[in-house]
């Protein structure tokens, strides 16, 4: 709820000014909670009898006390141990009356204790604690309750055992302890166990799940360190609780006391987390602190262990301290520095398990009072990490967010894109079709004006002759109409077939020529596929084989002409050929040579008029079209 | 200028009965006069609007009706279906001044089976009604192309029946629109010289539209028929 809010401000303009109060306020209230941790107690039970004085002996071995008067302490209470595997117990004898008429179960609660403790009632042995967990870790603190079975409660007064044993540690713990009715003593048994044992197995679970959460992130992102960073000091912070989930027969003790040294791995990766966390740049020289946990490890395996305890309290937890001091000293640059809210989430839940911590740090260098009612140790541990580990499943989902509202403004902004480049395109090809049009409709005008006004006004001017005769009007409109149909055919829509525009040509011709009794005698061959020439190529080149045709047929005397059309190599070759007296080259202006020859230049082909006594060969090599034309 | 050049047998032992529908004096006129100079050929009436041809139909019963397009009261194609439909004996021939593709086209569709150029010489003309007896359509290389051209990009097909033509009819429209020869087609597809014009006949029917349903389609299409009134 926090984050939310924190997020959320750094958004409003306006929530900016409240930015510093907010902040302030939640490290009051981080400091509040933290400081009044202790307040926080259960109830103890609503019947019963209170066991909070007894009578205490050290222990020389399991079965032997030491010899030395018993004396009076009083619960809870804490003795020191020689610790580092060498044995540290206490006998702690107790006392309570009980009635005979009272027919109800009886145990005794132990609402807190650390170590390994065995329990016995008017001397038989009820309970050992190694046969439900491991007596082994320090930092934990358990719940227990032991029935009396009913045959061996004896009316008036009863004794109570208790030996405490501690291997690894400096200092046992026993709280008070209480008998009672089973009935009463059991649902505070059930709120100690909830809270002391429950709760931290459901946030290993919770964080080893998680750890293999980020895992899975991290390999499909490989750029996103902080998240396989973190997946190992999930993975690892989970490996040090693997006693509160993990019976000790599973595991072989190496396996245990090893999970101890995971602090190495988690400290040696903060570092390197707090940058990545914060987005900065990890330092280069953060694989060296792959070299801690190693040592730490190595140590534990080679040397003996009376070392390898100096060399941990010495130099594995002093560094440990140190690293996690360097790592909370980026975040907290970022958090003051650069205003990073992620950074004020991280410090705040950091503060509040340092201060957790520091209720229960006296207690294990000898000072004597009252635990906390959780695990100080794995709790805010947990808390810190759970903090830290929704803060990035926040900026995994934001980056989802950022992901598909990217992906939305460039899907909008390439549709606009998409948009204007079609109304662009549109004007470009309304544009050209303007241009297009416009250059179609002055080669039309000029055609016509060239052609068929032409002969309109010649007719004109033949109407106002008294001496014109009505054939000589018939034949200029006839003129005049078959120029009018060459300027159709030119425009003919052939795609890209020089085939099919020749064909034209041969619709218009092949009648003109019957009309003269002249027989056409017409050869296509089959041309190659290519470019179409241009109407205004084509209307020239229709003109040319107009006249061309028209002058044999008229002039030669030869009664059929030929019209061969063939594929060259560089073009095709148009052949207009008659058998008739020939001397078309003698005759220049007559058969209207030049006007041919100029139509050939304008079209860029090559015109060779052959002839002689055996006829007329007017030869039109055209240059193979191009779609420039 | 208006005798009959070529005095061919008659088809048969008949005479072709004609009646010439054109709204233009001179070119009726000119017409008139080229048909009458021929043997063979019996020009039995001309009419200058839609329905004075309907009703010199109806009293000729004509082998040939020679009609123009434009007409001051209508469109030649009505006429057309009409005859096509009740006197399915009789060929139609359509009068065009430049040819265009589109209106002959359109003509075709509505039962013309050839078509003359309105500045035909008489050759031509007689040689053209001649053909048409003898079943032989005319088809320039701009007609085949547009027909190709219209068939493959399927505005033939919006309408029922959609005239679908064999490769066979196509590949002679190609040749025809590419400037090949009836001899060289029939060269290049293996066929002989005279069956040419006859898949072109056949091309003729398959884009002729005339059944009634049909008729009454264009009629609404052209707004001649209003529905629901």
């Amino acid at each position: 709820m926090a984050v939310r809010l924190v997020e959320a401000l750094e958004g409003r303009g306006w929530l900016r000014l409240l930015r510093r109060p907010v902040i302030g306020l939640f490290y009051l209230t981080v400091l509040a909670v933290g400081i009044g941790t202790p307040l926080f107690t259960l109830s103890p039970p609503e019947g019963g009898i209170e066991l909070d004085r007894a009578m205490f002996r050290p222990l020389e071995t399991l079965d032997r006390p030491a010899d030395v008067p018993e004396a009076a302490v009083s619960l809870p209470h804490s003795f020191r141990v020689p610790g580092a595997g060498r044995f540290g117990g206490g006998l702690y004898r107790l006392e309570f009356d009980h009635s005979p008429d009272d027919p109800e179960q009886w145990s005794v609660l132990i609402p807190n204790y650390s170590g390994r403790i065995l329990v016995r009632v008017n001397g038989a042995l009820l309970y050992d604690s190694d046969w439900t967990h491991s007596g082994q870790i320090v930092t934990l603190i358990w719940p227990d309750i032991i029935a009396i079975p009913a045959p061996l409660l004896k009316a008036g007064t009863n004794s109570v055992e208790i030996s405490a044993v501690m291997l690894f540690g400096r200092q046992s713990y026993l709280s008070v302890i209480h008998a009672g009715p089973d009935s009463l003593l059991r649902p505070v048994y059930q709120q100690h166990h909830f809270l002391l044992v429950i709760l931290p197995q459901l946030l290993f679970r919770w964080q080893f799940a998680f750890s293999v959460m980020l895992l899975i992130v991290w390999a499909v992102r490989r750029s996103e360190w902080s998240y396989i960073l973190y997946a190992g000091i999930l993975f690892f912070n989970s490996i040090s609780n693997l006693v509160v989930v993990l019976p000790e027969p599973l595991a072989s003790p190496l396996v245990m006391q090893l999970t101890n040294l995971s602090f190495s791995w988690v400290t040696a990766m903060l570092v390197p987390f707090a940058f990545s966390f914060v987005n900065r740049r990890p330092p280069r020289a953060s694989v060296l602190f792959a070299a801690f946990p190693v040592g730490v490890t190595s140590a534990f395996l080679l040397l003996p262990p009376g070392i390898v305890h100096v060399l941990n309290w010495y130099v594995a937890v002093p560094v440990a301290w140190g690293l996690s001091c360097w790592a909370l000293g980026v975040l907290s640059y970022a958090a003051f520095r650069r205003g990073s809210n992620s950074a004020h989430m991280v410090l705040g839940a950091t503060l509040l398990s340092l201060l957790m911590i520091l209720h229960e740090a006296p207690i294990l260098y000898g000072s004597v009072g009252k635990r906390l009612f959780i695990n100080p140790f794995s709790i805010p541990i947990f808390m810190l990490l759970s903090v830290i580990s929704t803060i990035l499943m926040w900026r995994f989902a934001a980056a989802l967010n950022a992901v598909d509202q990217f992906n939305a403004n460039l899907r909008r902004e390439i549709a606009d894109a998409e948009a204007a480049l079609r109304i662009s395109l549109a004007r470009e090809q309304a544009q050209e079709r303007a241009i297009a049009l416009e250059a179609e409709r002055s080669r039309l005008t000029r055609d016509l004006h060239d052609g068929i006004a032409g002969q309109l006004v010649s007719m004109v001017a033949l109407s106002r002759r008294t001496d014109a005769q009505v054939g000589d009007f018939g034949t200029a409109a006839r003129r005049a109409l078959v120029d009018l149909r060459l300027v159709i055919a030119s425009m003919a829509e052939v795609g890209d077939d020089p085939g099919m525009m020749l064909a034209n040509f041969r619709d218009h011709i092949q009648p003109q020529l019957r009309t003269l009794g002249i027989a056409l005698d017409w050869q296509m061959h089959a041309l190659p596929e290519g470019a179409g020439w241009s109407s205004s190529t084509a209307l020239e080149l229709f003109r040319l084989l107009q006249e061309a045709t028209m002058n044999a047929a008229r002039h030669s005397g030869a009664d059929r002409v030929t019209i061969e059309i063939r594929p060259t190599d560089d073009g095709i070759r148009v052949v207009v050929a008659d058998k008739g007296r020939g001397g078309a080259a003698d005759r220049p202006g007559g058969y209207g040579l030049a006007n041919m020859r100029r139509r050939a230049r304008t079209i860029g082909a090559r015109l060779d008029i052959v002839s002689g006594p055996d006829g007329t060969n007017i030869i039109l090599d055209l240059p193979r079209p191009t779609a420039s034309q | 200028m208006s005798s009959c050049p070529d005095d061919r047998p008659l088809a048969g032992s008949h005479q072709l009965t004609v009646v010439l529908v054109e709204d233009d004096p001179p070119t009726r006129d000119h017409l008139a006069e080229t048909l009458t100079a021929c043997n063979g050929i019996a020009l039995l009436a001309t009419a200058d609007t839609l329905e004075a041809a309907r009703a010199a139909c109806e009293r000729f019963l004509p082998t040939v009706l020679i009609t123009d397009l434009q007409l001051p009261d209508g469109h030649g194609t009505d006429l057309i279906r009409e005859v096509r439909d009740r006197y399915p004996a009789s060929e139609i021939m359509v009068i065009s001044v430049l040819g265009d593709e589109d209106s002959v086209v359109t003509a075709i569709r509505a039962g013309a089976s050839g078509y003359i150029l309105k500045d035909s010489e008489p050759v031509d003309m007689v040689e053209a009604v001649h053909g048409l007896i003898e079943g032989r359509s005319p088809i320039s290389a701009s007609i085949a192309r547009y027909i190709i051209r219209r068939v493959q990009d399927g505005s033939f097909k919006d309408r029922k029946p959609a005239p679908l033509l064999t490769p066979r009819e196509t590949d002679i429209l190609w040749g025809i629109a590419k400037g090949f020869t009836y001899n060289d087609i029939a060269d290049r597809l293996g066929l002989s010289r005279q069956t040419v014009p006859s898949y072109i006949k056949n091309i003729y029917r398959k884009l002729e539209v005339n059944s009634r349903s049909e008729a009454v389609y264009e009629a609404i299409g052209r707004k001649l028929i209003q529905l629901g009134e």
